[in-house]
């Protein structure tokens, strides 16, 4: 006789975190971009956006005090008024 | 690496897509992350751009060129479009190593798994001045050691506090190890 034996204490699984839902294209939307303050983030995230531009999308530029934290909830806030968002750093 | 990834996880949460531009060297935080937020097991894929690591040092000529190489991506990756890595490889995986079945037995060759299973983490750590070590393994406890040395930042603040880092190790030790219970990481 065969029998399945289950490990009890299992691996951490924090309740899954939804994801947005895709724009179909760009053209026309609004990017919020969220630099994270480490050295040179701002220039990657500046080309992307003068880049993206080129596709008809405008830039809104924000940024939070420390790399080393998630940005305050108003920054949230702000960057949500948008349809996209891109951050980053470097390092 | 985290902190950008819990910014973009929280906006996702409001309905705003967004791609995060990552150094490679933070490919085993990412993934580490990627496993406490409980994000899809194609989080990185999709939602992140990798740069070859460092970018502080680059002049703006070259970074300009990272980001003209990695623009079609970042497009696809915004609408939720398939597209190779901009290198022109598929996606590699994590750094993190693997073994066929969870380990037990001797403390030694537990250890020495433990150390394997989070060595991308030691080295993105590295990249930003702190050494993590993995001493012991007692009573289903695994013990390591964080030293902050030469910290990018001013403050030490950039380093991931210990508690967070024990539990990164946990997610990245618990799958292959399991004799680990928990994961306890002091600051020297």
């Amino acid at each position: 006789m065969s029998f399945a034996v289950y490990d009890p204490r299992g691996v951490p699984s924090p309740s899954a975190s939804p994801l947005a839902k895709r724009p179909p294209k760009l053209a026309g939307l609004r990017i919020g971009v969220l630099d994270n303050g480490k050295e040179q983030a701002d220039v990657l995230l500046s080309r992307a956006a003068q880049l993206l531009k080129e596709d008809g999308v405008t830039a809104h530029f924000d940024a939070k005090p420390s790399f080393s934290r998630v940005a305050p909830s108003e920054v949230i806030e702000r960057l949500s008024n948008y349809d996209i968002a891109i951050t980053g750093l470097g390092g | 690496m985290s902190c950008c990834m819990r910014d973009a996880v929280a906006l996702e949460g409001r309905g705003i897509p967004t791609v995060i531009l990552v150094n490679d060297v933070f490919k085993p935080i990412a993934e580490a992350t990627r496993v406490l937020l409980g994000l899809p097991a194609d989080y990185l894929e999709k939602n992140i751009v990798w740069l070859p690591h460092p970018t502080s040092n680059k002049s703006k000529d070259v970074l300009d060129s990272l980001i003209d190489e990695r623009i079609d991506e970042i497009r696809a990756k915004l609408t939720g479009k398939t597209v190779a890595a901009s290198n022109g490889h598929a996606p590699s995986r994590t750094a993190t190593t693997k073994l066929d079945a969870p380990q037990t037995g001797g403390s030694d060759q537990a250890l020495a798994a433990a150390r394997a299973a989070i060595e991308g983490l030691v080295a993105s750590l590295r990249a930003d001045g702190a050494h993590l070590v993995l001493d012991a393994i007692d009573g289903g406890v695994l013990h390591g050691t964080l030293r902050v040395g030469d910290a990018v930042c001013e403050d030490g603040s950039c380093i991931m506090p210990a508690p967070q880092l024990a539990r990164m190790v946990e997610a990245l030790v618990r799958p292959v190890l399991a004799d680990v219970e928990t994961v306890e990481i002091r600051e020297s």
